[in-house]
Parts: structure tokens; C-alpha cells; sequence
């Protein structure tokens, strides 16, 4: 993340409390920020808050006091899913096409970069297909496709590794790189901790529905008291 | 058994298959339990529907035939046993689960599939035979058949319909798409075609029914072993056998849910993507995506057709008065309906993830409704004009008044439901 980036805040989340049902939150005080290019890890075991966090900066949760901000030029955000949504009578070009329109872009300059995207993840032949007999790859690719389509301000990607073969996984990373080349903030949960730990420039550590940890992998080691140990080995100690 | 296997719950396939039988019937009675546990069920209508029926029966034996027997021809009998046979349908009692350790023993997998097969058929036979001492007091009081004959008839049926019941189900899980249809002629439909031709050209003679009988008889167990030897086609016999086995839950809760949708890969309506609309203005965009949603869905595309057709008696059959309410109230109704269907697609789960344009979202709405509305609308016109006018008046009125009507619709409705959001 370079020093013009990181002055550009993109998404500021407080989370007081958020849950399922009334009176009783899942996760509480969670705080953060991301900057532009930046990509933020949002770690955790299963059950720690991660997905809740995520769909209360979403808004997708009725029981929420939260304040969530998202800052860039366009307001525009693309949230990748761990599982794939899609409309059974829609064919993959015709998801792409609707998110285009919704999102307002140019025709034909969506055309261009949906062509561009069907090559890159090898989906090309598949583009007039119902995305109800793609294999859990594929659609799980088609997910990244419409996330990268929109060019956002904030990505906010959950666990995008599951499903993608190494190719898919190298192309995703890269495509990730340009948007934060370009200025896109990245929040993504996941739990591949390896991959996780050479990617994101900072690292926020939920457990049991609170923030445990946060910060560069440096500041997550000094608070682990584990120095030059890896971020699975702080994370199986502080959680 | 040996000693090895002793103490095993389900030491071999013959004691795997009747648990499965028996959960299979455990959950088909609790499926019709559902519906008829409430014992005001049972006493106001399962019962008195027996008796009645019951006595309905005794009636055709013993007192007159009732007059609209006399309206029957020989050749219904065929046509109503080819339906009763079609019913039919092969439960292999495969799960899911099987891939797991079943599948790598085939002699566990063919010892079940043998018996689910024999099951089937045996289920197949005492339903077409129920079915068959329905019909059978016409068969003998209407058109003189004697036992022989009637025997004969029923063994040749239920052979029929084992040989049916196979093929059928050897092409269904073997192919898919339209290949699939296209060998339902051969295995199916031409069959069936000969059944009915067989029954009615040998009707009196008992030799002809026993001997086909016993030929498809034997033809149905040749399916059946060629069945056993099938390989390939575990997935596709898991997917038929759990869509067969919840048949009956299917219809029950047909009612109040939607019947799960088989996966599809490829669509016939707007294939390769193409736009409903030429503009590419992300409006129109939006609304050709509903629009498609619509037309690709089985279950509303039916409901917008059958409502066409009743609308269709409704028009036709209404004093000129009164056609002109019903024109307006069939309008309304169609329309309401239509909005729902977009407010649901506003409300998908993928639609929803994406941040909804307020500004040309509305232009959106309004673009799909009047689209859809158009070929009621034109079809509505057209019945009513040309029942009160000229034909050659009729015929230049017809496509402007639908076309006026479908486009002005959606915005009158849009005023009566402002409070909610398009």
C-alpha cells in the first residue's frame, strides 16, 4: 500500500454490538479501518464473529448499532460471498450483464471488461449457461467475476480461496493486486492463514465475537509475545 | 451369514433393502398423515368419501350403468389402462450416502437395485389392478368381455407397463436434454402407441393378451437385468430416485410450496444471452433480466398462461355489458400479479446484493410490466372486439387498444401502490 493510498480512508466500521435476535450479540466493539489499497485480513476460528461482522457492514442484520461508512468517490462496494448466490434463470452473461446495468457502467465498455474477465478465469464457454450446473468452482468464480466487474471503492471478500483451483487462486490474486493498484480497499476474511500472512498488509484477529488482535503481522506478534513466529502459530494463541 | 457378518444391523443387501422399504413407507405415511392427522379430516371427508365411493361401486355391479357409460367407446378402455400404466414408475432405493462405501461393492448395490426393481414392479401390478376392478364392471356389463379376456387384458397391462416402466426409466438415466425427449418416441410413445393398436384389434381374443402377456413379461425382466448391468449412472439414480420418492410429498405441499427445480445447465427461452429489448440502456437491461426470470420459470410461465385461458372463457362466455368490467378487472388482477413478480425479483437474493438504482430502477419496473403485459393484453383485446364489432374494425383496433392498454396499466397500478417501491 503506498504512501498516497493509505491517506484515503474507504470504509470506517464501529460495530457496538451486532447479532441474530434481540439481546443477543454475537459480536461486540469491533472497530477498523481501510484505507485505499490497502487489504485488510479479517481472521478468526469458526463461530468467532467473522461473517457477522461482515454482514453487519452490510447491512444485512436487524439487530445492529453500528456506524459503517464507506467513504470513496463512488460508493460503490462489491461483496463477494463464501457461497455463491445467483439467480437460476439468469445464464452467466446475463448476472454480468444485470450487475452492469444495476451498477450503471457504460455498455460497451462492460462488454470489453466482462470478455476480458470470462478469459482470465477460463469461463468464457460457459458464459451462456445457467450457473445452476457450474461446478462449485465455477460458480465460485463467477462470484470474483461480478465483485471485479463493478470496479469498487471497497471489496468485501469472504473466504475467496474455497473452491478455486491454483490458477484461479494466482489469477485472483493478481486482478486483487490491480484493484489495489488502482486504489481499491480490500477487507477479506479468511482462514488461509499462509496465504493470508504474505497478502494483507494488516490483520484484524476476532475471537469469541470481540477483537482479540489488530494490526501489521509485527503488531500481532508483540501482542502474541510469539516474535518471528508465523500468523498461524500467533493466531493459535490468541484464539 | 458368516460368523464375521453376525451382529451386523445389516449384514447383507436383502436386510439393507427392507429397512430402506420400510423407511420408505414410514415416510409416505407420514406424508399422508400430514394431511388427513386432523380427525375432523377423517370423519367429515376420508370416510364418508370411502363409503360413498364404496357404494358407487356396487352400484356399477349391480344396478344400472349410469348414462353417460353409454357415451363410452371400446377404445377409451385402452387409453384409460395406457394412463393407469404410465403412472408407473421404478424406485431404486439408492441414496446419496452410497458413494461413500456401497458403491465400491456391487453385488451389496445390485442385490438392492434387484429388489427395489422387483418391488416396483410388484407395486405396479397391484395398483393397475385396483385400477383395473374399477373398470372392470364396464368391461363386462358395457362391452361384453368375459373373464378370460379380462384376465388376459389385465396380464397383458401390467406386463405392458413393466416393459414401460424400464425403458423409460433406462433412457431417463442414461440420457438428458433433448436427446432424452427424442428417445422417449421410440421407448415410449410409439410402445404405447402399439399397446392401445394391440388391445383394440385381438379385444375379444384371451390367446392374443395371454400370449403378448407373457412375451412382455419376459422382456420386462430382460430390461431389468440390462438395468442391473448399467454402469455410470449413480448420480442420475440417486437424483430420479429421491425426485420419485418425494413425489407424493411433492403433491401433497404442491399447494403451499414450490416443487424444487431440477438443475438445469442451458435455457431454449433467449439462448446465447440475447436482449429482449434493443436498447442497451441499463433500465431496459434491467427489466429484460426480469423479463427473462419470468419466462424462464416453468411455474409462472404456466400461471400467466393459465390465466390467459381462463380469462379467454371468462371474456368469451360474459354478457357485452359486463365484458367490459371483466376486461378492466382481468387487467388489474394480471397486473398486480405481475408487480409481485417484480417486487420478488427486486427481493432475489443475487438482485439484492447489488445496490438498487432509485433513479431509472422505477423506468425499470415499468419497462418489464408493460412488456409483459403486451400479449395479454393484445389477446384480451382482440376477444373483446371482435365479439361486439366488425371483423374488419376489430382487426385494426385490436393490436392499438392492447398496445394502449398494456402500456398505460402499469402506471395507473403504480399510482394505487405508491407507498410501495419499484
Amino acid at each position: 500500500m503506498d504512501k498516497e493510498n493509505a491517506e484515503r480512508l474507504l470504509l470506517d466500521v464501529d460495530i457496538e454490538e451486532a447479532g441474530y435476535e434481540e439481546g443477543d450479540p454475537r459480536v461486540r466493539n469491533i472497530t477498523f479501518r481501510v484505507y485505499a489499497g490497502e487489504l485488510l485480513g479479517l481472521i478468526g476460528p469458526n463461530g468467532a464473529g467473522k461473517s457477522t461482522t461482515i454482514k453487519t457492514l452490510l447491512g444485512l442484520l436487524k439487530h445492529a448499532k453500528s456506524r459503517v461508512s464507506f467513504l470513496g468517490s463512488s460508493g460503490r462496494y462489491a461483496y463477494i460471498p463464501e457461497q455463491p448466490v445467483y439467480h437460476d434463470d439468469l445464464t452467466l452473461w446475463e448476472h454480468m450483464d444485470l450487475a452492469a446495468a444495476v451498477y450503471g457502467l457504460d455498455y460497451e465498455k462492460f462488454c470489453g471488461e466482462a470478455e476480458r474477465l470470462l478469459r482470465q478465469f477460463g469461463m468464457e464457454e460457459v458464459k451462456h449457461d445457467l450457473p445452476g450446473g457450474f461446478s462449485k468452482g465455477m460458480k465460485q468464480k463467477m462470484m470474483l467475476m461480478l465483485g471485479f466487474l463493478s470496479e469498487p471503492d471497497v471489496y468485501i471478500v469472504d473466504e475467496p480461496f474455497i473452491g478455486l483451483d491454483p490458477r484461479a487462486t494466482k489469477d485472483f490474486l493478481r486482478l486483487l493486486g490491480e484493484e489495489r493498484a488502482r486504489g481499491a480497499a480490500v477487507l477479506m476474511s479468511t482462514h488461509v492463514l499462509d496465504t493470508a500472512e504474505k497478502i494483507c498488509d494488516r490483520f484484524i484477529m476476532i475471537a469469541g465475537g470481540k477483537t482479540v488482535a489488530e494490526g501489521t503481522l509485527a503488531d500481532i506478534r508483540d501482542t502474541a509475545g510469539l516474535p518471528e513466529a508465523s500468523l498461524f502459530d500467533c493466531f493459535d494463541s490468541l484464539t | 451369514m458368516t460368523r464375521e457378518k453376525e451382529g451386523y444391523l445389516f449384514p447383507n443387501p436383502a436386510s439393507l433393502f427392507r429397512r430402506r422399504l420400510r423407511s420408505h413407507f414410514k415416510e409416505t405415511v407420514a406424508a399422508v398423515r400430514s394431511v388427513i392427522d386432523d380427525w375432523t379430516v377423517l370423519l367429515y371427508i376420508l370416510v364418508p368419501g370411502l363409503l360413498l365411493g364404496g357404494r358407487f361401486y356396487y352400484g356399477f355391479w349391480k344396478d344400472p350403468l349410469p348414462e353417460w357409460a353409454g357415451m363410452l367407446s371400446f377404445p377409451a378402455v385402452p387409453v384409460l389402462l395406457l394412463i393407469i400404466a404410465a403412472l408407473g414408475g421404478i424406485l431404486l432405493l439408492v441414496r446419496e450416502g452410497d458413494a461413500l462405501f456401497l458403491v465400491q461393492r456391487p453385488e451389496w448395490l445390485k442385490g438392492i437395485m434387484l429388489r427395489s426393481g422387483l418391488y416396483s414392479m410388484a407395486a405396479a401390478a397391484v395398483k393397475t389392478l385396483l385400477c383395473f376392478l374399477v373398470l372392470l364392471p364396464f368391461l363386462i356389463r358395457l362391452f361384453r368381455v368375459d373373464g378370460l379376456v379380462a384376465g388376459g387384458l389385465l396380464a397383458f397391462t401390467i406386463a405392458f407397463e413393466w416393459v414401460l416402466m424400464w425403458s423409460t426409466h433406462l433412457v431417463k438415466v442414461q440420457f438428458k436434454g433433448l436427446r432424452r425427449w427424442l428417445l422417449y418416441v421410440p421407448f415410449a410413445l410409439l410402445p404405447s402407441a402399439v399397446y392401445v393398436g394391440f388391445v383394440l384389434m385381438f379385444r375379444q381374443q384371451a390367446p392374443a393378451f395371454w400370449a403378448g402377456a407373457l412375451a412382455l413379461a419376459l422382456l420386462g425382466f430382460a430390461l431389468l437385468k440390462a438395468r442391473l448391468g448399467l454402469r455410470g449412472t449413480f448420480m442420475v439414480d440417486v437424483q430420479e430416485d429421491l425426485a420419485r420418492r418425494t413425489r407424493l410429498t411433492g403433491l401433497l405441499l404442491s399447494q403451499s410450496v414450490d416443487q424444487p427445480r431440477r438443475v438445469r445447465r442451458k435455457t431454449w427461452i433467449f439462448r446465447k444471452s440475447r436482449h429482449v429489448f434493443r436498447s442497451r440502456m441499463p433500465a431496459k437491461r434491467i427489466a429484460g433480466a426480469m423479463i427473462k426470470t419470468l419466462l424462464r420459470h416453468p411455474g409462472q410461465r404456466s400461471l400467466y398462461l393459465r390465466f390467459a385461458g381462463v380469462s379467454t372463457m371468462v371474456l368469451v362466455t360474459l354478457p357485452a355489458k359486463i365484458q367490459i368490467v371483466a376486461f378492466v378487472a382481468l387487467h388489474a388482477l394480471i397486473a398486480y400479479w405481475l408487480f409481485l413478480q417484480w417486487s420478488a425479483f427486486r427481493k432475489d437474493p443475487f438482485v439484492s446484493l447489488l445496490p438498487w438504482p432509485e433513479d431509472y430502477g422505477m423506468q425499470a419496473g415499468i419497462a418489464a410490466l408493460q412488456t409483459l403485459l403486451l400479449p395479454f393484453s393484445v389477446w384480451a383485446s382482440a376477444l373483446v372486439l371482435f365479439s361486439r364489432l366488425n371483423p374488419w374494425l376489430a382487426g385494426i383496433l385490436f393490436i392499438p387498444l392492447g398496445l394502449g392498454v398494456s402500456w398505460a396499466v402499469p402506471y395507473l397500478m403504480r399510482m394505487f401502490l405508491l407507498h410501495k417501491k419499484m
